[in-house]
């Protein structure tokens, strides 16, 4: 059973000192490519939260109650948490356009490029089957349903953060005078290099 | 419902087919996989304990619980005792210690004495060129060769780092360690017992 | 065959997907610390693009439009376990070091995105050269991004146990181009530099004309 400080450590681990865009380079599309501005940015940090808990507690249960105990894990969690992830994303979408037009006009147009969104896809794996990313070394060998989740809090709104962190950057970036060849994307790869040298930076921190 | 039929077929089909597929190449690699996950355990096994024959594996789970308790924060995965022609020589401590981009497996040899005979590296995750400098560069791995037998935490501690790769290092630093602490708690009372 | 090299030449020129579309990037930052890593991983993408776009752009007249993502990414992430557990057992050392990245191959946005954008409208044959083209052009930006972060970040070029090539024993190497800070910084480099020979290439085709 894990304690509050083991949770709160996870969070921190998940978030901050392994953080999944700056520390592991999973999730790297989006970064680059809705970063753009501070909006939506902000549209796509609430939809990947959103998105990768309820990836998270599907792909979970999938492996608890189904692939582990009929041994086809091994070879299908691939297609099987792909699909499960495609066919919840298409879900949510179908029933937030009905359900909340607000939410839906926050976010939804976000959910389509969420589905190969390589970030989703490995937590949501890795919150199944820890060990297997080798994200969090804190992990164990297996979570329950609640640690789970707090992993994955952690890992989005890490995400989250990053992302919105860059987008203010290259919101400033625009107006910098840069060289014609480095315009556009060398530059911005540039900042994120530096950026994610603040995140090395951390590596070590609580043991984690 | 015809309409509804024909979008879930062509779904449904394609899934199967699929994980038919995939349970055939399952079927036809796993035992090649398992083959190669052996070999390399053998191979690290041989590497630390060269003159061994055979290594049986401890199967006490009360001896593996408490050899858990001891080696803390590293895990205990497996522990062999290694014989030369049905004499025990030796121990072989194999477990998973934190590196720096994830669990590193480490074997560490002891001999009947409790001294070091070899440390290997199963499986590791570090930064190639960076962390994987604790398996490349020999002289690291070798400097753990000849602990005396009931050596203390502060005797590892007191062998040198890989500049840069402080972590990694730390990570083999602290298995060995570990090792010491369950031979010196665990399986020096052990001795003798022919498994 | 004249339409079959012209697009096979585009994935390695106007359309790469890594210099000129940018998806597809997490995996080749990751991976491109070792070119030995690189050259499997890129192998890898070949494999599943190909396959993936020979499949759906056979089955393309049967594919209902409404639920093709989802057949899309049945038959990708099936190749992707292929590669994946053959991998396993057969290089299990290159494995070790893939390991993470082998299954997000499935979400690696330049396999669905050729799918969708040219398997599921076009014949196999121009699939398969679409397939080799874009796969080979990964491959080539892989391989140089690993060749450069090796060479200079380690001094040396290592296949499996043996040394390749290896820089003056005087050479320190700076190990920051082998942490994930260092994959951008070469990156940007990389791009300025593409970006550069296009523009000389144009120049030089407007004089011409």
């Amino acid at each position: 059973m894990s304690t509050v400080s083991q949770l709160a450590l996870l969070f921190i681990g998940a978030a901050l000192v392994n953080n999944i865009l700056l520390t592991r380079f999973i999730g790297l599309c989006p970064f680059f490519g809705v970063s753009g501005n501070m909006e939506t940015s902000v549209g796509m940090s609430l939809a990947v939260v959103f998105v990768m808990m309820m990836a998270s507690s599907a792909t979970w249960a999938v492996w608890e109650y189904v692939l582990a105990p009929l041994g086809v894990g091994e070879f299908l969690y691939i297609p099987a948490f792909i699909l499960i992830i495609a066919s919840l994303v298409q879900f949510v979408e179908m029933y937030l356009r009905k359900a909340s037009p607000i939410l839906y006009r926050a976010m939804g147009i976000y959910l389509p490029l969420i589905t190969t969104n390589c970030a989703v896809l490995a937590t949501a794996t890795e919150a199944a089957k820890p060990g297997f990313f080798k994200m969090n070394i804190a992990l164990g060998a297996s979570l329950s349903l609640g640690e789970a989740l707090i992993y994955t809090l952690g890992v989005s709104v890490g995400f989250g953060f990053a992302l919105v962190t860059f987008a203010a950057l290259r919101e400033r970036l625009d107006l910098a005078p840069v060289s014609r060849l480095f315009k556009g994307s060398p530059i911005a790869f540039i900042t994120a290099g530096l950026l994610s040298l603040a995140y090395v930076g951390m590596s070590g921190w609580f043991g984690l | 419902m015809n309409s509804a039929m024909k979008l879930i077929v062509p779904v449904l089909v394609t899934c199967v087919v699929a994980a038919t597929g995939l349970s055939l190449t399952y079927s036809l690699t796993a035992p090649k996989i398992a083959e190669q996950d052996r070999l390399a355990e053998e191979r690290s096994l041989k590497a630390v304990l060269p003159e061994a024959d055979a290594f049986g594996c401890i199967e006490d789970t009360a001896v593996i619980e408490q050899a858990q308790a001891v080696a803390d924060p590293v895990q205990i995965i497996d522990m062999f005792q290694a014989t030369e022609g049905g004499k025990p020589i030796g121990w072989a401590v194999k477990v998973s210690s934190r590196g720096y981009g994830g669990p590193m497996i480490v074997v560490v040899g002891l001999d009947t004495s409790g001294s070091t005979t070899g440390v290997s590296i199963l499986s590791m995750n570090e930064t190639p060129g960076l962390g994987t400098k604790v398996q490349t560069e020999p002289w690291f791995l070798e400097q753990f060769i000849g602990l005396p037998g009931g050596y203390t935490d502060g005797d590892v501690r007191a062998l040198d780092a890989i500049s840069g790769s402080t972590r990694s290092s730390n990570g083999i630093r602290n298995a060995v360690a570990a090792a010491g602490r369950v031979y010196a708690e665990i399986l020096f009372e052990m001795e003798g017992v022919s498994e | 065959m004249s339409e079959w090299m012209r697009v096979f030449r585009q994935g390695l020129s106007v359309e790469n997907p890594l210099t000129v579309l940018m998806i597809g990037l997490c995996a080749t930052l990751a991976v491109s610390t070792q070119f030995q890593n690189a050259l499997f991983m890129g192998l890898a993408v070949i494999f599943v693009l190909t396959m993936s776009n020979v499949l759906v752009s056979l089955f393309r007249r049967v594919i209902p439009d409404q639920v093709r993502i989802p057949i899309f990414i049945v038959v990708i992430a099936s190749f992707v376990t292929i590669v994946d557990l053959v991998m396993k057992a057969y290089v299990p050392s290159v494995y070790q070091v893939l390991g993470i990245w082998i299954p997000l191959i499935v979400v690696n946005c330049i396999i669905l995105g050729r799918a969708e954008a040219f398997a599921y409208r076009n014949g196999v044959g121009l699939s398969i050269a679409d397939g080799l083209g874009m796969g080979t052009g990964y491959w080539i930006v892989i391989a140089l991004l690993a060749v450069i972060r090796e060479l200079f970040g380690t001094g040396k070029i290592v296949w499996f146990e043996s040394t390749l090539i290896s820089l003056p024993a005087g050479y320190a190497p700076p190990s920051l181009l082998l942490l994930f800070p260092g994959a951008f910084f070469v990156f940007a480099f990389m791009i300025a530099g593409a970006r550069l020979i296009n523009e000389r290439f144009e120049a030089r085709k407007e004089g011409a004309a």
